[in-house]
This record gives structure tokens, C-alpha cells and sequence, in this order.
């Protein structure tokens, strides 16, 4: 499989998402997903190339419409269970991985 | 070491709407010489454009604006609020609200991972809803950072 691109979003790339970033980057590698996470902003994000986005509730109905990828939306940056759970979701339902 | 300055740590009692709080942790930003007040305005723009998505966390946020000429340093605040402030989030109301300021998109990532640990630490966060001053608060966040 090749190497999923993953984009955490937020406002402008530097706070929120950043710390979501190292929070996804967390979960993939606990789970030996090989993937490489980045920061977008919500203005480009949706004209960067990418295999998923995962952001906030609010910025995801903002997003949605245009992204070409799925949006998926985390609640609470931080709680790695919650973020793990969802990658896994993802991997199951888009990446055909069980 | 603490990863935030005693100077832009505040315990604030006062009741305050969202615009409010935000304005008050822009100040420590404009007073710690961090940004240009345009910046603590850039935040509340971004508030009403973008809505509450910086309330990352149950009762937890970050509030930023976009890295520009506003910015004069990275920096970071946190302002502790013991009346909880409504942002209209799903993670409301907000107790913890950190104000941050960067000069570009790549930075901030070791104060970021500091502030994530703090986060997943709700032992920690406990604490530090209960410190009375910003001197306990500076005390506290420098043993929590030693610890990791």
C-alpha cells in the first residue's frame, strides 16, 4: 500500500493543528500505519493532495463540501483515544483495513 | 524549565463573554512585547469568521490568529479562568485558555508537545484548576514539566 497522506486542519496550520498532527502521527505508528501528517490551514486545505483530512467540528462543515477526500471530524484534539479510534475507523472503511 | 513565562500566566475571577476573554489574553501577548495589538483584533476576526474550532478540547483552548507582521515573536499565554467562558462549542465552557502567537507555520512544536502532555494529564489540569496565584501556577507548571 502506498503511504497515505494524512492533513490535520485548522484556521491557520499553526496551533490547533499542529498539536492534532502529533497526536494522528501518535496513532498511526501505535498502529504501524505508515502515513505522513501535516498542517494545513483551512483556506488551501482542500487544494492540497491528501487521503484524509481530520479537523474540528466547525471547520468541517466549512470544508466539507469542497474536500476531495474524506473529513473526519474530531471532537477533543487531545484525547488519543477518541483520535485512535477514528484513524481506525478510516483505515476500515476507506483503506479496506481491518 | 516552564514552558510559559510567569509573566503570561493570569488567574482571572472576573465573569467574561467570549470577545472578552479573548481580549484579555491578547493583552498579555501586547504587554509581554509578543504581538502588535492588530493581532489581539486578528484573533477576535478570526473567532467570528471561523467560529469556536479552537476550543480543542472539554474546556480547553487555544485561541491564534494567522502568523503576519502583527507577530512579533513566538509566545504563549494561558489564562485560567474561574468563571468558565461560553465560545459556543461543543467543548464549552472554557477554564483553560491559552493564547498563542507565531512567526511562522513550523513553529512552536516543543511548546505544543508540552501543552499536549499537560492536556492528556487530567490529574495535572486538577491541579491546576485549584492554584490561587500565578506564582503556585508557574510552580506547578515547572514540576509538571520536569516530570516529562
Amino acid at each position: 500500500m502506498k503511504e497515505l497522506r494524512v492533513q490535520a486542519v485548522c484556521g491557520f496550520g499553526v496551533g490547533s493543528s499542529t498539536l492534532l498532527k502529533m497526536k494522528l502521527d501518535q496513532a498511526f505508528r501505535k498502529n504501524n500505519i505508515e502515513a505522513t501528517v501535516f498542517a494545513g490551514d483551512v483556506a488551501t486545505s482542500t487544494s492540497t493532495a491528501c487521503d484524509v483530512i481530520f479537523t474540528s467540528r466547525e471547520l468541517a462543515e466549512t470544508i466539507g463540501s469542497r474536500a476531495k477526500c474524506p473529513v473526519i471530524v474530531i471532537n477533543s484534539f487531545v484525547d488519543k483515544v477518541e483520535i485512535e479510534a477514528k484513524v481506525l475507523q478510516y483505515m476500515a472503511d476507506h483503506q479496506g483495513q481491518k | 524549565m516552564a514552558f510559559i513565562k510567569i509573566e503570561n500566566l493570569k488567574i482571572s475571577k472576573e465573569r467574561m463573554d467570549a470577545d472578552t476573554a479573548l481580549r484579555a489574553i491578547g493583552r498579555i501577548m501586547v504587554e509581554s512585547k509578543s504581538v502588535k495589538p492588530e493581532y489581539v483584533e486578528n484573533m477576535i476576526a478570526s473567532y467570528k469568521e471561523f467560529g469556536p474550532y479552537f476550543v480543542i478540547a472539554p474546556g480547553v483552548a487555544i485561541a491564534h490568529a494567522k502568523p503576519d507582521e502583527s507577530v512579533i515573536r513566538d509566545d504563549i499565554a494561558l489564562m485560567i479562568c474561574h468563571h468558565p467562558v461560553v465560545f459556543n462549542s461543543h467543548n464549552d465552557p472554557v477554564s483553560m485558555l491559552f493564547g498563542l502567537c507565531a512567526t511562522g507555520s513550523h513553529q512552536h512544536m516543543e511548546v505544543l508537545m508540552q501543552v499536549a502532555n499537560l492536556l492528556s494529564d487530567t490529574e495535572a489540569q486538577k491541579q491546576i484548576m485549584h492554584v490561587s496565584n500565578e506564582q503556585e501556577l508557574f510552580e506547578l507548571l515547572n514540576s509538571l514539566s520536569d516530570k516529562t
